[in-house]
C-alpha cells in the first residue's frame, strides 16, 4: 500500500504544477533574462589602465589573451600596442580579471556573441590614438609630484639644523617627560634627537606615533637608539 | 442527434443503391468511405496529439510548451510536419533493404487496422467484429514483429539491442494485458465491443473492476513503450533504440504509428471501464473523444512524473507483480459472481 | 463448361483464391530466400494468409488466436533464436542444397506427399450438414466443449505448457553444481 502512496503523491505534485502560473519562464527576445551582479558576460579591457605587464596572458590556462608591445623611442619604456581577445576558447575562469593589478579586466553583461564568421570572434583593442598624449600627461603629472616632493624634503633639510621649533611640531618640543619615557636616558634622548634629524620620513612617522600610540612609539624609539648605538660600536671597531 | 452518422451512412447506401448498384456494392463503397473517415480520424488525432503532448509535458514541467508559431503555438504541428519531410532520406549502406523500408509501413498499417472494431456510438464501429476485444490483442502482438524488423533491418548493434529489449518488455506485458482484461470478459459474457459497452449503462466497469483497471493501464503503457516503460527507445539510452537509423519521414511515421496506438488503446480503455457513449447531455458521439482526451491526458501525466524504470526491474515487475494481481483479479471476479447470483437468488 | 464455371463464380471465390494464393506464395518465399530473416517474415505473412483463410470461414475466434499466437508469439521467439545465434553470413543462412541430388530426391518425396493428401481429400466423403445457424456464439460452443467434454486433453496441454516453462526458466539459470 505504502507502495503506490508515494506515486500518487508525486502525481498530485504535478498536477498543482500544472495549473499554477509559470513565474520561471523568460519570453527570450521579447523579454531579457535577468542577471546576477557577478555574472560574465564578455571580457573588456581598459587601454588606459594597462600597463602591459603580461600577467593576465600568463594566467590565462586557454591562450586566449595576447599583447602586443613596442618599445617606446628613447628608454625601455613599453608601449602598448593592441590587445587581443580570442573568446571562442575563454572558459570563463576569472584568473586573468583576477590577476590584474590595475584593474584593466572587466566583465559585462553581454552574453549574445555569436558572430557569421571565425575571425570576428577575435576582440581587438587597438591602441587609442589619445593613449601617447594620455601617457606624456601622466609622466609629467608624475614628475611635478617627484619635484614637489624633492624640493620639500630639501627645504626641510635645510632648515633641519638650525631650528626645530620653526619647521613645524618636531620630536624635541615634546616635554621632558615624555621623552624620557621614549628613550630613558639623557644620553639616549640625544642620540634618538641625532637619528630623527637625519631622517624626515622617521621623524614625522614618529611623531604621529607619539600621538596615536605611545607603547609603539616607545619600542620604535628604543630601537633606533640600540641601532645607533650598534653603528657607533661597529664604526668604532673598523 | 446521436443519430446523424446512422442516418447519413443509410442515405449514402440508399443514394448508391438508386444509382443501380447492387446492395452488395453499395455496402462494400460505403465501407470504404468508412475506412477513409478512420484515416482522417487518425490523421487528425496524432496532428492534435502531437501538439497537446508538448503542451502538457511543459505544464507539468512548470514552463510554458511551444507558444511562438501561432495563438498557443498550435501552428507548431506544421512546422514539425514540414520539418520531418523535408529531411534527408538517409538509408545506410549496408541495411538489409526490404526490412529496413518495409517495417515503418506494417507499424503504421497495423496501428491504423486498430481502430475498425472501436465503437464511436452505438453501432457505430466500422466493423462489429464477434470478437473485437480478441482482434484488438492480436494486433498488439503484432507490433512486436514490427519493431523486430527495425531492429534488425538497421545493420546496426545498438539498434538491434534495443529492438530486442523492446520486444522483450511487450511480449512480458502482453500476459498480464491479456489476463487483466479476462473479468471484463467474465462479467459481460462477451467479446464484442459493443456488447461491453452497452452493459454498461447503469454502471461503470471502473467501479466493478478497479484491480483490473490499473492491471491494463500500466501493462498498456508497456506496450506502447511510453510512460516510466520507454527504456527502450527514450534518446538517453541507446539513442533511440530501434529507431536509431530512420530519418524524416520514416521516423515520422513510427512516431505516427505510436500516437495512433495512444488513442486506440485509449479508446478501448474508454469502451470498456469508462463506460464508452454513455453520458447525460452530449451526444454519443461526442462522449468517446471527451473521454479518450481525458486518458491521453493521463497517459501524458503519468509519463512526464515519473522516472524510467530500468529494464530489469520493469520485467521482474511483470513476472512477480502484475501477472499474479491479474490472476487474483480472475478469482476474485470468479467468486463476485457467484456470490452475486447465489445472492440474486435468494 | 467453362462458361459454366465461369458463371458460377462468386465472390467469395475471389477471395478465397486471393487469399490462399497469397499464403501460397508466402509459402514458397519462406522456403526459396537465401536469407533467413527474410524467410521469417514470410512466414509470418503465410500465418496472417492462414488466419485470412478461417476469417473466410467464418471461424473468426480460431483465426483471431492463430494471428495472435502465431505470428505474434511463435514467430517472434522463432526471430529472436535466429537473429542472436546467427553465426553466418545473414544473406547466405538459408540457401537450399546445391546438390542436384538433394532437390530430386526433394522433389520425389514432397510429390509422393502431395499425391497420397491429395487422393485421400479427394476420395473422401465429406457429408454436407444444414447451415450452421448464424445465432450461435462460436466462442460458447468452443468452451463448452473445451471445459466440457474435452477437458482433459485441455488440462494435459496446460501441463505441458508449465512444464515448457519451468524447464525453460532452469535452462536459463543454469543448473548449480554440487562442489
Amino acid at each position: 500500500m505504502a507502495y503506490g502512496l508515494g506515486l500518487l503523491k508525486g502525481m498530485w505534485v504535478t498536477l498543482k504544477h500544472t495549473f499554477e502560473k509559470k513565474y520561471l519562464v523568460v519570453q527570450y527576445p521579447e523579454q531579457r533574462p535577468v542577471l546576477q551582479e557577478r555574472f560574465r558576460g564578455t571580457l573588456c579591457f581598459r587601454f588606459e589602465n594597462c600597463i602591459a605587464c603580461n600577467l593576465c596572458v600568463n594566467s590565462c590556462p586557454n591562450k586566449v589573451l595576447s599583447l602586443d608591445v613596442a618599445k617606446a623611442e628613447g628608454g625601455n619604456k613599453r608601449k602598448l600596442m593592441a590587445y587581443v581577445i580570442d573568446m571562442q576558447y575563454c572558459m570563463y575562469c576569472n584568473l586573468c580579471v583576477e590577476s590584474c593589478n590595475s584593474s584593466a579586466l572587466y566583465w559585462n553583461k553581454e552574453f549574445e556573441k555569436s558572430t557569421f564568421d571565425k575571425e570576428s570572434i577575435k576582440i581587438i583593442y587597438e591602441r587609442p590614438r589619445y593613449m601617447d598624449e594620455l601617457e606624456a600627461q601622466r609622466e609629467a603629472e608624475k614628475e611635478r609630484i617627484r619635484q614637489e616632493k624633492a624640493q620639500a624634503v630639501s627645504a626641510k633639510k635645510d632648515t633641519v639644523g638650525e631650528s626645530e621649533i620653526s619647521a613645524g611640531p618636531s620630536v624635541a618640543e615634546q616635554p621632558k617627560e615624555i621623552l624620557a619615557e621614549l628613550a630613558g636616558s639623557e644620553e639616549n634622548i640625544a642620540i634618538l634627537l641625532q637619528v630623527l634629524a637625519k631622517n624626515t620620513v622617521t621623524h614625522d612617522k614618529l611623531l604621529q606615533m607619539i600621538d596615536s600610540d605611545m607603547e609603539k612609539a616607545k619600542k620604535v624609539a628604543l630601537a633606533l637608539v640600540r641601532k645607533a648605538l650598534k653603528d657607533r660600536h661597529e664604526g668604532g671597531k673598523e | 442527434m446521436d443519430l446523424w452518422f446512422t442516418n447519413i451512412a443509410n442515405y449514402i447506401v440508399q443514394l448508391l443503391m438508386s444509382w443501380g448498384f447492387p446492395y452488395f456494392w453499395a455496402d462494400l463503397i460505403l465501407l470504404l468511405i468508412q475506412w477513409m473517415c478512420v484515416l482522417a480520424i487518425v490523421v487528425l488525432d496524432v496532428i492534435i496529439l502531437i501538439w497537446l503532448e508538448r503542451k502538457a509535458a511543459g505544464f507539468i514541467q512548470m514552463r510554458l510548451g511551444p507558444n511562438r508559431l501561432g495563438p498557443f503555438g498550435i501552428f507548431q504541428t506544421i512546422a514539425d510536419a514540414i520539418k520531418l519531410m523535408t529531411k534527408e532520406d538517409i538509408i545506410p549502406n549496408k541495411v538489409d533493404k526490404w526490412i529496413f523500408l518495409t517495417a515503418p509501413l506494417f507499424m503504421i498499417f497495423i496501428s491504423v487496422m486498430l481502430y475498425l472494431v472501436l465503437p464511436i456510438g452505438e453501432g457505430l464501429a466500422v466493423v462489429d467484429l464477434d470478437v473485437g476485444l480478441l482482434y484488438f490483442l492480436s494486433l498488439s502482438s503484432l507490433t512486436t514483429i514490427c519493431v523486430l524488423m527495425a531492429g534488425w533491418g538497421s545493420n546496426n548493434k545498438w539498434s538491434l539491442m534495443g529492438a530486442m529489449r523492446a520486444v522483450a518488455q511487450m511480449i512480458t506485458y502482453e500476459v498480464p494485458l491479456i489476463l487483466s482484461l479476462l473479468g471484463i470478459v467474465m462479467i459481460t459474457g462477451s467479446l464484442r465491443l459493443s456488447d461491453i459497452v452497452a452493459a454498461q449503462s447503469h454502471v461503470w466497469l471502473i467501479i466493478m473492476q478497479p484491480l483490473a483497471l490499473i492491471c491494463y493501464f500500466i501493462a498498456a503503457t508497456a506496450e506502447l513503450n511510453r510512460g516510466p516503460f520507454d527504456m527502450p527507445e527514450a534518446e538517453q539510452e541507446l539513442t533511440a533504440g530501434a529507431y536509431t537509423e530512420y530519418t524524416g519521414m520514416r521516423w515520422a511515421l513510427f512516431f505516427l504509428a505510436e500516437y495512433t496506438n495512444l488513442v486506440a488503446v485509449s479508446a478501448l480503455f474508454v469502451c470498456l471501464f469508462l463506460g464508452g457513449w454513455h453520458g447525460p447531455f452530449l451526444p454519443q458521439w461526442l462522449w468517446i473523444p471527451v473521454k479518450t482526451y481525458v486518458v491521453i491526458c493521463v497517459f501524458f501525466w503519468i509519463k512526464w512524473t515519473f522516472p524510467r524504470i530500468r529494464m530489469d526491474h520493469l520485467m521482474s515487475f511483470s513476472w512477480k507483480v502484475l501477472i499474479p494481481l491479474s490472476l487474483l483479479n480472475i478469482v476474485l471476479t470468479g467468486f463476485g459472481i457467484e456470490i452475486f447470483a447465489w445472492v440474486r437468488g435468494l | 463448361m467453362m462458361r459454366e464455371i465461369l458463371a458460377s463464380v462468386s465472390i467469395f471465390d475471389i477471395v478465397f483464391v486471393a487469399i490462399a494464393g497469397f499464403t501460397l506464395l508466402c509459402a514458397l518465399a519462406m522456403i526459396l530466400f537465401n536469407n533467413i530473416v527474410h524467410s521469417m517474415v514470410a512466414m509470418i505473412f503465410c500465418f496472417l494468409g492462414i488466419a485470412g483463410v478461417y476469417f473466410t470461414m467464418d471461424a473468426g475466434f480460431i483465426g483471431m488466436v492463430q494471428i495472435m499466437v502465431y505470428a505474434g508469439a511463435i514467430s517472434v521467439i522463432l526471430i529472436f533464436a535466429f537473429m542472436v545465434l546467427m553465426s553466418r553470413d545473414p544473406a547466405r543462412s538459408n540457401r537450399y542444397s546445391p546438390r542436384k541430388g538433394s532437390i530430386l530426391a526433394g522433389f520425389f518425396a514432397s510429390g509422393i506427399i502431395a499425391a497420397m493428401l491429395g487422393y485421400a481429400i479427394i476420395a473422401t466423403e465429406f457429408p454436407v450438414s444444414g447451415l450452421p445457424d448464424a445465432e450461435v456464439n462460436q466462442m460458447e460452443v468452443i468452451a463448452d466443449l473445451m471445459l466440457g467434454s474435452y477437458v482433459i486433453p485441455f488440462e494435459a496441454a496446460a501441463i505441458l505448457l508449465l512444464v515448457a516453462v519451468i524447464g525453460a526458466i532452469l535452462l536459463a539459470k543454469g543448473v548449480e553444481k554440487d562442489r
